[in-house]
């Protein structure tokens, strides 16, 4: 436990130095740290949706969709102030997550997949063809940015400690979630519930519970994208940003919480260093994740299980 | 877990149960009775039904028809979350236990049911409530998997496994207890264990064993029900069932000395 303690606390504070010690700060604080924290967040609403109840979604952009768009639309065209839009797309990002969990948990594996995608699919042909709402594939452009108690967060290392307050926020509150009465219950559910069934437990509103809370995570990561990006367009909820969602989260290791932002790091810095050399860099990004998954099946965080149950198998053949 | 039981009242009544899967008769017709406190034992070859009359018991399976009555109340028609709720916990055949949760994580899903779920608060963290630990601590040590607490279940043995399904279901405080072949694949010594610790049951409660090792089922049963082929083939004491030349050649075919 302690050891862990150790680890997160080093995390923290590489992170915190991190503007201070980087080389060209006004680069890679915002596309290596900014971005990464952005991606981790949506990453890790995913992340947690496996981990505790085995189910992959792909409808996570959905949800931040959801909520960047009401974000954008309401600030660019109805002047509303983000103290008002941003709690109020959360929260619209967060329940339309009750009705999509209402459907989809009825679905397992792969068809809880596809369900999930193509809810994610639906509004980006929704975003592509309302053009009066969300003036179609130009997208919304030139979103403001936050200005909280004063300080602008357009300005690149504030906004960077503000996802970095909200990433460690989050994350902590994955973590406690998962110690609780009712992060075991959902470990149950997602190991055998027909058992938590026979037990006397609803399991139903337990999953509900976990996905609308998953999309509570996404939408908050969809809030976070609008003020990076400053713009959202179709492209930002499509199908390829959601298999580039799943590429981080396999990378960084599906079954862990922290390989939400490991995945989101090394995406991150790979596809800031690799644009420089070639205009091929999806290609080059999709080589990163064969190689990573080859070397490490169970994703970067996985390779220290990896090891110690190689070494388990060594001992135990000579034993 | 509010039913109270009166005396004369039977803990579990069958009557006339079936269970069809499509056109094949996997329970056809049977009826029992078991008093508050009893000890019954089904014994049976492989395929007898012995798992499907569990699973339509504890309403895993819904019948095709008959009744089945938990202390006196008609439950044929309930889901199995609320006949856990009367007071019904089980095993499995094979272990379904959960692979991703410790050993005493396992024990808090049990728990957390029989303590009543009202009283522990989804948000709190059970290793830091004094109840849940010491609790769990008591039943571990019961079956001695103390050691292996804080264990992954996907790591401990298979007869680790089968010490914990029986943990489990006694966790749940259950007044009719369900095991399911709680001694199929472990050794000797875990064996003499279990029938030790079967025997040391409190006398409330209301036990139901299906049992392939004679030894195990005969020791512990005060009543015995040998199935075959979907249907109830005899039922008696131990006694009665070891000496019937009927059970004897049902289990070792008809030509045997």
């Amino acid at each position: 436990m302690t050891r862990k303690r150790i680890m997160y606390a080093t995390v923290l504070i590489l992170a915190i130095i991190f503007p201070f010690i980087t080389p060209d700060p006004d680069f890679w604080v915002s596309s290596g740290g900014t971005r990464a924290l952005w991606l981790g967040v949506t990453a890790l609403s995913m992340s947690f949706l496996n981990r505790n109840l085995g189910l992959m979604s792909l409808g996570q952009l959905f949800f931040s969709g959801v909520a960047g768009y009401i974000v954008a639309i309401s600030s660019v065209t109805h002047n509303v102030k983000f103290g008002t839009s941003v709690p109020l797309a959360i929260l619209a990002g967060t329940l339309s997550g009750v009705i999509i969990g209402w459907i989809a948990l009825k679905t397992k594996g792969v068809y809880f997949l596809m369900l999930t995608l193509a809810v994610t699919l639906g509004l980006y042909s929704f975003a592509n063809q309302a053009q009066e709402i969300t003036r179609g594939h130009t997208g919304i452009n030139s979103i403001p940015s936050p200005i909280i108690f004063g300080m602008d967060f357009a300005y690149v290392k504030p906004l960077y400690y503000l996802f970095l307050g909200i990433a460690v926020v989050l994350f902590a509150l994955c973590k406690f979630l998962e110690k609780t009465s009712f992060g075991i219950a959902l470990k149950g559910v997602r190991d055998n519930e027909d058992r938590m069934i026979s037990m006397g437990y609803r399991t139903m509103p337990l999953k509900m519970i976990a996905f609308v809370f998953s999309s509570f995570l996404a939408s908050i990561a969809g809030v976070m994208g609008v003020f990076y990006v400053t713009n959202i367009s179709p492209d930002s909820v499509g199908l390829v940003r959601s298999i580039d969602l799943l590429v981080i989260v396999v990378v960084g290791g599906a079954t862990y919480l922290g390989g939400a932002f490991v995945g989101a790091i090394l995406i991150a810095v790979f596809e800031a260093i690799i644009q420089d050399f070639t205009q091929y860099y999806v290609g080059a990004t999709g080589i990163l994740f064969i190689v990573v998954l080859m070397l490490a099946p169970q994703g970067l965080m996985g390779i220290a299980a990896q090891v110690r149950a190689r070494r388990a198998k060594k001992t135990g053949a000579s034993a | 877990m509010s039913t109270t039981t009166k005396a004369g009242t039977h803990a579990l009544s069958l009557s006339a149960v079936s269970r069809n899967f499509g056109g094949i008769r996997a329970v056809a017709d049977i009826s029992f009775d078991v008093s508050h406190g009893k000890r019954l034992t089904i014994i049976g070859t492989n395929g007898a039904g012995k798992s499907t009359l569990f699973n339509l018991i504890t309403g895993v399976y819904p019948l095709s028809s008959g009744s089945i009555s938990v202390f006196g109340q008609d439950v044929s028609k309930q889901p199995a979350h609320s006949r856990a709720k009367l007071g019904i916990a089980r095993t499995f055949q094979t272990s379904k236990l959960f692979q991703g949760l410790t050993v005493r994580e396992n024990l808090y899903t049990s728990l957390r049911q029989a303590l009543g779920e009202k009283k522990i608060s989804w948000l709190a963290n059970p290793s830091e409530s004094d109840r849940l630990h010491s609790e769990s601590t008591f039943i571990l040590e019961k079956v001695d998997l103390l050691k292996k607490a804080d264990v992954l279940v996907s790591d401990i043995s298979h007869g680790e496994s089968r010490q914990l399904e029986v943990a489990m279901a006694l966790a749940m405080r259950p007044k009719i207890l369900m095991l399911d072949e709680p001694a199929a694949g472990i050794s000797p010594t875990e064996r003499g264990r279990l029938v030790d610790l079967l025997k040391s049951l409190d006398k409330d409660m209301t036990l139901i064993l299906i049992e392939h090792d004679m030894a195990v089922a005969l020791a512990v049963a005060d009543d015995v029900i040998v199935m075959h082929d979907g249907t109830m083939f005899m039922q008696g004491s131990p006694d009665e069932v070891r000496n019937s030349s009927a059970v004897r050649d049902l289990y070792l075919g008809s030509n045997h000395e």
